[in-house]
């Protein structure tokens, strides 16, 4: 059972949209949100129990990075990685096909996330 | 023997009647029945051909006629005889004037007191079928100009030692604005932009070593006026007058490529737009899709207009997420398009 949801989003309302559904469908959870990738990162490199322990649902097109640029970091940077759920706000059909070849990506949706995307989610994570 | 069955029509133009005679036996030595017509002065000759329905097979010709005689009267009958081979009949104190007579297009020449009925016939199909073979390089040789000087590209021909221009059609003169007498005192340095001389000179030296053929290359050229033109030109070695020359084939793409890089532009621009569509304009409506999800579930019982209303922004919230999905989908057909190019 997940006990730690990053959510990383440069979209502000979004985030607060987003972590309002989650906290419906569960309301014990530890959220935290980011708006940058490198302040996530930040997040992950300072508390190492995170990184073990929390899955993280990641904007693709974030504005200081992509989610394929934060998944070489966080690789690079820890053996152990945390389950990854992108999504996105794009409708190119590229993003959907790398997403789902990528080794180290968990899902793929796209926003907006419904109130059924946020029960799939938490069927890939548990 | 067996006699030449052809009906040969033949003028005879002889004021001397035995000497007629003579050559009038003669033919009937080899020939079956030729059609023989005798004139004995120019101008009746000039009426006989004139009133002749068709052409004589060959005309022979006393060189001292009484109203006309000498070179004079060769180039005239020449003129009448329009393609007939003119052979000339001459005595021995003619003899240097009837070789000089070969030059001025007689096809041959014979000598009365020499005459035998051989050398006659002999003369006869010999001119004949040179006359045959002459028009056939002839109209080769005009086949050919035709197609140089009425080709609608500009085509010419310059020579590979001092790149002067050796032949230029009409449709370079009418292109490039320089007249033929321009063209042919020019060379091919003064129609390239002088920052092009160099690598000009280096493609003649490699075209020098190599045997070049339908070789295609761009170059830019400049026209009398200034105006600088892209040109696709396709060469070929040839041997011109005996001089090394090269056959140049000229396409202007100016137009052309203007035309694609126009559209190349507009493509890019497109793309741009399309990506715009899919990722930029997409975002801030995928933020109102899910205030609008957030909402509905915010408020579970809801007035029943404003339960309407919120049904309305929905709507048109999912409207505008179709018509995105659709320009996203027609850009990327486009996209695989462009791939399947390059």
């Amino acid at each position: 059972m997940t006990t730690e949801l990053i959510l990383v989003d440069d979209d502000k309302i979004l985030l607060i949209v987003l972590e309002k559904m989650i906290r419906t469908v569960r309301k014990d959870l530890q959220i935290s949100s980011f708006i940058s990738g490198k302040q996530a990162l930040d997040y992950l490199s300072e508390n190492p129990g995170s990184k073990e322990s929390a899955s993280i649902l990641i904007d693709i097109n974030l504005r200081d990075m992509n989610a394929w640029e934060f998944i070489d970091k966080l690789e690079t940077a820890k053996e152990a990685c945390p389950k990854i759920i992108l999504m996105t706000s794009s409708v190119s059909s590229v993003n959907s096909e790398r997403a789902k070849k990528h080794p180290a990506v968990t899902g793929f949706f796209e926003k907006p996330i419904t109130f059924e995307n946020v029960h799939q989610i938490f069927q890939m994570l548990d | 023997m067996r006699k030449d069955e052809k009906p040969y029509s033949i003028l005879i133009i002889e004021d001397n009647l035995g000497d007629y005679f003579l050559i009038e036996e003669y033919l009937a030595e080899n020939i079956l029945a030729p059609q023989l017509q005798r004139t004995e002065t120019f101008q009746a000759a000039k009426k006989t051909i004139a009133d002749s329905p068709a052409k004589f097979d060959i005309i022979f010709l006393d060189l001292s006629l009484p109203d006309l005689s000498g070179e004079q009267l060769i180039v005239e009958v020449l003129e009448l005889a329009g393609g007939t081979p003119v052979v000339a009949l001459t005595g021995f104190s003619d003899l240097e004037f009837s070789m000089k007579s070969m030059a001025l297009g007689v096809s041959d020449y014979l000598l009365k007191d020499e005459l035998t009925p051989t050398i006659l016939y002999k003369t006869i199909i010999y001119s004949i079928q040179r006359k045959k073979f002459t028009e056939q390089i002839q109209r080769s040789e005009k086949r050919y100009s035709d197609l140089f000087q009425l080709s609608p590209l500009p085509m010419w021909v310059f020579e590979l030692d001092t790149l002067r221009f050796l032949s230029v059609n009409r449709a370079a003169v009418n292109h490039y604005g320089y007249s033929e007498k321009e063209f042919l005192s020019m060379d091919l340095t003064d129609i390239r932009p002088s920052e092009e001389i160099g690598e000009l000179k280096k493609s003649i030296e490699d075209a020098k070593k190599a045997h070049l053929s339908n070789l295609k290359k761009i170059f830019r050229h400049r026209k009398k006026s200034g105006e600088l033109i892209t040109v696709e030109t396709t060469v070929n070695r040839l041997n011109f007058n005996g001089k090394e020359a090269v056959l140049v084939l000229v396409n202007d793409v100016t137009e052309r490529n203007k035309y694609i890089e126009t559209v190349e532009k507009q493509n890019q621009t497109f793309l741009e737009i399309a990506w715009i569509q899919s990722h930029v304009v997409r975002a801030p409506l995928a933020r109102l899709l899910g205030l609008v999800n957030l909402l509905e579930s915010e408020m579970p019982d809801k007035e029943p207009e404003i339960n309407s209303l919120m049904g309305f922004i929905k709507d048109s919230a999912f409207e505008l997420d179709e018509i995105i999905r659709d320009i996203s989908k027609k850009s990327e057909i486009i996209e695989h398009l462009d791939d399947n190019d390059n």
